[in-house]
């Protein structure tokens, strides 16, 4: 009995290991197919890499065929016969994709062939070839010299015999290499005409040979060529500038950094498509190019060049519903609370589901407390319209904490900054609001409020909506503390960070003014 | 010819194919994907619909069948919702709409259908099978399909009423065109 039930269980794990190890075979085939094709909503991303629900389902379609038994080109097959050969990653080397694939290397070979014909053409000229046909008398004199080996001719002092004697060994070393096979004939041709002609030239500086005629060295029409090679280098390097200046114009125009994960580098002058995504058809002119400025210089903070950008939109179309909702945003940041909620309103008119606009409505009218219900409202329309991730959860938060039940219970107070130690604001400081139960020790804390770059004093509301863990009451007496971390991570703590308690803790739920001072 | 008149011709020929080939690599959108399926047979599929039961492709075979592809999130399938829904009822018999919320969540999707009033055949595509297999990339991207089940024309981003009806038309009548897309951009995830 027992022998039947450890053959079973050896069975068991034996069938357990097969199938880890078959699983495991099967993912890496995933993978191997998956990493080969694009992942449709994303760049330049395979479907193997991406974490976009698209791919997630793509490299699960991948796996239901290889396990239906298809072979990995059945499955790379359909997916082409779906999306095109878009979908691959590497485009198959066929039809026009042919010339990826063969462009580059005929790129380089032809380089190659123009560098290597440009430098044995500098080789050429670098040995200051003659020019012009020696004088026969001189050459016959200097060939008749080499042969003899006559190395002492002339005044061994004088420098110019020194080189011609030179020349005359060269000479001679080069014919022994020649014939010993060490030397092409045609680089022993090469050599040898330079040789003689440096020769023949120290021999007509030195005033020997006829004295030739002047202009009588120079071919006809030399002179012609001269200039017409002048004038095809100009030509060629005012090609080159020209070419160079309209590839950076090109690429000036087209390319630019990503805005967002959704953005690509291309686009604007060639493409039609404006940061952000495409844009639609006939808005690509003036006011989307001055609503992408105005969105820019609200990212830097240059709040004056922002509206005046979302001005010039709206003096062309004074119900655009974009540059009213950051009109409405920035005049939100600047207090005109009622022109806010006017351009707030525009928006809306025009584009109910404007989801800047929904933001922008439901929070000034929850910071200006007069309708509450109203703030929701809006908020709830916002969440509705926002893919399930932090923004949807940040959002849904809020409301929770507009709810009246959820207000009465919430803690309500101001965090202040010792005035010495505002000089330690950072880019990253993050302000941390911490509620915990007494007694409770180390770990989650009951509930927290973070606020990236505060700007001190900070009015804070802590409510059920902040908890950290969801589904915990927001209930009993707590403990509350502040702390500015200076780069925003919770999990690091150094030393020395402004942190403060509330003296009067604990707690109660729906307490208000709450006073905490971080020294 | 003479040896520099040939260099200049083979210089200036590269130099024009170069451009080209820059020219159609720059202006062409990296995102846009031509769709293979353009007067094919439309695939077949089977749909869990919102209101319970099922309804399948191939027993639509007959009628004018409107593919929709979209989810509760994507703002400009909210943009097209009320027209879709609008059109869908002045629609007769011989005309179905079929509605496929893709990467979403149940709840979402059937407040997306309260919200707008949708009366025509809705359902969830589990597992993303239905839009890869329709080739779909962004949403909204709506499939026509002929009475003899082929995929006639495809519209890419919201559609307008009037390419509506002129494409259902088309449709009926068989007659494939070139896909399309218009208004806003469509959204992906």
């Amino acid at each position: 009995m027992n022998t039947r039930v450890n053959t079973a269980s050896w069975a068991l794990i034996l069938a357990l290991c097969f199938k880890v190890h078959a699983d495991q075979e099967l993912e890496d085939r995933v993978r191997a197919i998956a990493s080969e094709l694009r992942c449709v909503v994303c760049q330049n991303l395979s479907v193997a890499d991406s974490p976009a629900e698209m791919a997630v389902q793509m490299r699960g379609i991948v796996r239901e065929q290889l396990r239906a038994g298809k072979t990995p080109d059945e499955v790379r097959s359909y997916f082409v016969s779906k999306y095109g050969e878009w979908v691959l990653l590497a485009p198959p080397a066929r039809g026009f994709n042919l010339a990826v694939w063969v462009l580059p290397f005929a790129a380089l070979l032809a380089g190659l062939y123009f560098a290597v014909r440009v430098l044995r053409r500098w080789s050429g000229r670098a040995g200051d070839e003659p020019r012009e046909p020696p004088d026969p008398e001189l050459l016959r004199r200097v060939r008749a010299a080499a042969a003899a080996g006559d190395f002492r001719e002339g005044d061994p002092e004088d420098p110019s015999d020194h080189r011609r004697t030179r020349i005359y060994r060269d000479l001679r070393e080069l014919d022994l290499d020649h014939r010993e096979g060490r030397l092409s004939t045609a680089d022993y041709e090469v050599l040898k005409r330079r040789y003689e002609g440096q020769a023949v030239r120290i021999l007509e500086e030195a005033g020997e040979g006829a004295p030739r005629p002047a202009g009588s060295g120079t071919k006809p029409g030399s002179r012609a060529a001269g200039s017409r090679r002048t004038w095809a280098l100009a030509a060629g390097a005012a090609l080159l500038l020209a070419g160079g200046v309209t590839l950076g114009l090109l690429l000036g125009q087209s390319l630019r950094p990503r805005t967002s994960t959704e953005d690509s580098i291309t686009g604007d002058f060639l493409t039609g498509t404006g940061p952000g995504g495409i844009s639609p058809p006939g808005a690509s002119g003036a006011p989307e190019a001055l609503l992408r400025r105005g969105q820019e210089a609200l990212r830097q903070k240059d709040f004056k060049t922002a509206i005046e950008a979302f001005q010039a939109v709206l003096r062309g179309d004074p119900g655009h519903p974009e540059a009213n909702a950051y009109m409405g945003v920035v005049l939100a940041r600047a207090g005109h609370t009622e022109a806010a909620l006017a351009a707030l309103d525009r928006a809306l008119a025009r584009t109910p589901d404007l989801p800047l606009a929904l933001w922008g409505k439901g929070m000034l009218l929850h910071r200006e407390g007069r309708d509450l219900a109203g703030a929701r409202e809006h908020l709830r329309r916002l969440e509705r319209l926002l893919p399930p991730g932090e923004q949807r959860e940040t959002v849904r938060s809020m409301i929770a904490d507009m709810d009246p039940a959820a207000a009465s219970r919430s803690i309500a107070g101001t965090v202040r900054l010792d005035p010495g130690r505002t000089a330690e604001m950072g880019e990253r400081s993050t302000l941390f609001i911490v509620a915990r139960s007494p007694g409770a020790g180390p770990g989650a804390p009951l509930a927290v409020k973070r606020v990236v770059r505060p700007s001190f004093p900070v009015s804070f509301t802590l409510g059920p909506g902040d908890v950290m863990i969801p589904g915990t009451a927001f209930d009993g007496p707590m403990d509350l503390s502040a702390r500015l971390d200076r780069d925003g991570d919770p999990l690091t703590r150094e030393p020395g960070e402004p942190a403060g308690v509330y003296p009067e803790n604990p707690a109660a739920p729906g307490a208000r003014n709450v006073a905490i001072h971080l020294k | 010819m003479n040896p520099a008149a040939q260099r200049l011709i083979l210089t200036l020929t590269c130099v024009v194919l170069l451009v080209v080939l820059l020219y159609s690599g720059f202006g062409r959108d990296p995102r846009y994907i031509p769709s293979p399926l353009l007067g094919r047979a439309a695939p077949d599929f089977s749909l869990d619909l919102f209101g319970g039961g099922t309804v399948r492709l191939s027993e639509l075979r007959g009628k004018t069948v409107l593919v929709d592809f979209w989810a509760s999130w994507c703002l400009p399938c909210r943009e097209e919702a009320r027209d879709l829904e609008a059109a869908w009822k002045r629609q007769g018999d011989d005309v179905a709409f079929l509605g496929v919320n893709v990467q979403d969540e149940e709840e979402d999707a059937l407040k997306f259908i309260e919200e707008f009033g949708v009366s025509f055949p809705n359902g969830r595509d589990r597992g993303g099978r239905t839009a890869v297999d329709y080739g779909v990339w962004g949403i909204p991207e709506a499939f026509f399909i002929s009475p003899r089940g082929r995929i006639t024309y495809k519209h890419v981003g919201p559609i307008p009423m009037s390419v509506l009806t002129a494409k259902l038309d088309e449709a009926r009548r068989d007659r494939v065109s070139s896909e399309g897309r218009g208004g806003e951009h469509q959204a992906i995830r």
